[in-house]
């Protein structure tokens, strides 16, 4: 058990429900993409892989259980198949329940692969570990390359709340430590925080911004392109914007765009006049946007159907 | 005439006749209650539907029969609340049930497919569970603060700019607030940044009401820099992309460009005094943190000074009914 701050965890919960995130960063399968979900752009589940390194392992013992018998199935309805849990090393090793649930073939072809990584808590190398790691695999499932490989940031104490009061006996504990007032109100609010997070995990909650207003507008150029890859180029297009302290400590979610920390500050054509054409025919662009899409349009590189 | 109701007619998502005994009986008085207020029919299959997903995935490798057998325990139970509540009582929520879908029908056509989960989720909050819910969170001192910071430091100046140029009270506070809530970077902590975002967001909802292709170009102008509107080609399709409402045209859009940035300024000068005043309790205190503030990461900030703790006392006379105030007051003593 993990000694839960029962003010703590009721701010969150009810923050989360009000539509805070609990997970951020690279489209997750239920990200809504020019009017669908990313899912649909590579016909089945996507590999979701959570890295438990930096979460202690009184944390690890509450999650463990709770991920085989609920969160997983719960997950898995989400289209997301989950491996087993990262410590220190990078590998994939699929779940009993994601090798019995897996679609035939599922293996056998190149996948989106979702890295779950609690946020605040990585080391900023581990980023690399992934990229070096899953490079180095000669299996089919990771085939498409880093292209095909995003991560997504979660607030871990808040998953681990919520895998706590799904035992009876926490649920009891921590709401006979509410406020009387508020008790029916926690009734109501448990199951839909963590519905909430499980969205928030594969994306169904993302919300729009300058990136996402982005990502959808280079998505209609290239609308064969994975929403991971378009993601990859529309972020490091950002981050070319960022305040040099921002870019070192930047906190790429896609493991392309990490790539572009390296060799700042990279150089960038100017938007040519026969993008320009192309990008109107989808919506009107004033000029700081539509260089930073061309930019992420050449970062893209040509696509099959363009 | 009322038709009649047989389980054809309500088959989908209905449970297994089988899995249950006295399922015809049942059925029977669902008859009768729906034969009284027909409006509730799609509800119950709507209900069924739901709860058959979540069942599925609740009790997997369970035999099917037991999630049949749990669907009718939930009909006799929806069947006996109804039946204990006045016929007045299951009309006004049957109308409520019927309005809230067909509203919810209506703001999908005019948003386009897209709009289909956030507008979905805002449906399904009843409005007594927005009040609630609304309630507890003001009554946390940390979203109590965020408030205060939005109400000192980024309402004046959205008025000075509204001020400055009239017509600009045309575009609704909550579509400032709701581009506000979208420039802010998503971070899946409790930051003080991010409970100022919460607080924008939850005063936001009318904004989300806006088709897609609007909000973007909103974000686009929002975000825009002056230099970018001299000349520009795409000016006068990006201003027939927003609200008409509004009634932001080439000419006017310097004016919208220039509020945006004063709304930007303020809400970093919001983000910044939460942050102080947060680091005035969290920082050398020996009682624990409460609610809110046993998560928000202060981010180093200097604690706020007597006037700024003097302002947020203004505030807390000024929503006396907000427990969040006096709790926060009380952290700060």
């Amino acid at each position: 058990m993990v000694p839960l701050d029962v003010a703590a965890t009721w701010t969150r919960m009810l923050s989360v429900t009000a539509g805070a995130p609990a997970a951020i960063g690279a489209p997750g399968p239920a990200t809504r993409v020019g009017g669908k979900a990313a899912l649909s752009w590579i016909e089945g589940p996507w590999l979701g892989i959570l890295d438990f390194e930096g979460v202690k392992r009184c944390e690890r013992e509450v999650l463990d259980p709770w991920l085989w018998r609920h969160g997983e199935p719960l997950l898995l309805v989400r289209h997301l198949l989950l491996a087993k849990p990262l410590s220190d090393e990078v590998f994939i090793d699929l779940t009993a329940q994601a090798r019995e649930a897996m679609p035939e073939g599922w293996r056998d072809a190149p996948r989106p692969v979702l890295i779950l990584a609690p946020a605040g808590r990585s080391r900023p190398e581990r980023r690399r570990e992934y990229l070096d790691a899953l490079s180095q695999l000669r299996i089919p499932l990771v085939a498409g390359g880093s292209e095909l490989w995003g991560i997504r940031e979660l607030d871990v104490e808040l998953l681990v709340a919520l895998a706590q009061l799904s035992n009876p006996a926490g649920r009891a504990a921590f709401r006979a430590a509410l406020d009387p007032s508020q008790t029916r109100l926690f009734d109501q609010q448990l199951p839909a925080a963590e519905a909430a997070v499980l969205d928030d995990l594969v994306g169904a909650r993302d919300e729009e911004g300058a990136l996402a207003a982005d990502l959808e507008g280079l998505s209609s150029l290239h609308p064969k392109a994975h929403p991971l890859a378009v993601y990859s180029a529309v972020e490091r297009a950002h981050n070319r914007r960022r305040a040099d302290k921002e870019r070192t400590q930047f906190s790429a979610r896609t493991i392309e765009s990490r790539l572009s920390a390296r060799g700042f500050p990279e150089a960038a054509d100017p938007c040519t006049a026969a993008f320009a054409e192309r990008a109107d025919a989808i919506a009107p662009l004033l000029a700081g946007d539509l260089q930073r899409i061309f930019e992420a349009h050449e970062l893209l590189g040509p696509r099959e159907g363009d | 005439m009322t038709r009649r109701l047989t389980l054809d007619s309500i088959r989908p998502g209905f449970p297994e006749p089988s899995a249950c005994p006295d399922g015809a009986e049942i059925l029977d008085r669902w008859e009768s209650l729906l034969r009284k207020v027909p409006r509730l029919r799609p509800w119950v299959g709507k209900m069924l539907g739901q709860q058959r997903v979540l069942l599925v995935a609740r009790l997997e490798g369970q035999p099917p029969l037991v999630i049949e057998r749990t669907l009718w325990q939930e009909l006799a139970r929806w069947l006996r609340e109804f039946e204990a509540l006045p016929q007045f009582a299951v009309s006004a929520i049957a109308t409520t049930v019927q309005e809230g879908e067909r509203d919810s029908r209506d703001a999908r056509a005019l948003a386009g497919v897209e709009e289909l989960p956030v507008l979905a989720d805002a449906a399904l909050h009843s409005p007594e569970r927005a009040v609630s819910e609304m309630e507890a969170l003001r009554s946390d001192p940390a979203f109590a603060l965020a408030f205060h910071c939005v109400e000192v430091r980024l309402r004046p100046r959205l008025a000075s700019a509204v001020e400055a140029a009239p017509w600009l009270s045309r575009v609704p506070e909550a579509a400032w607030f709701g581009l506000l809530h979208s420039s802010v970077p998503a971070c899946p902590l409790l930051t003080p940044d991010i409970a100022v975002a919460l607080v924008l967001r939850v005063f936001s909802s009318e904004w989300m009401t806006l088709p897609a292709e609007a909000r973007r170009a909103a974000l686009r102008l929002f975000g825009a820099h002056p230099s970018e509107l001299r000349g520009s080609a795409q000016l006068d399709r990006l201003c027939r992309s927003l609200p008409a409402a509004w009634g932001v045209v080439p000419e006017s859009a310097p004016d919208f460009v220039a509020a945006s940035t004063q709304a930007r300024l303020a809400l970093g000068d919001a983000s910044r005094l939460c942050n102080r005043i947060a680091a005035s309790v969290t920082s050398g205190r020996r009682v624990p943190r409460q609610g809110g503030f046993a998560l928000i990461e202060a981010g180093g900030a200097v604690p706020a000074g007597p006037e700024e703790l003097e302002e947020l006392s203004q505030t807390a006379r000024k929503y006396l009914g907000m427990v969040g105030f006096r709790r926060l007051l009380a952290l700060l003593r």
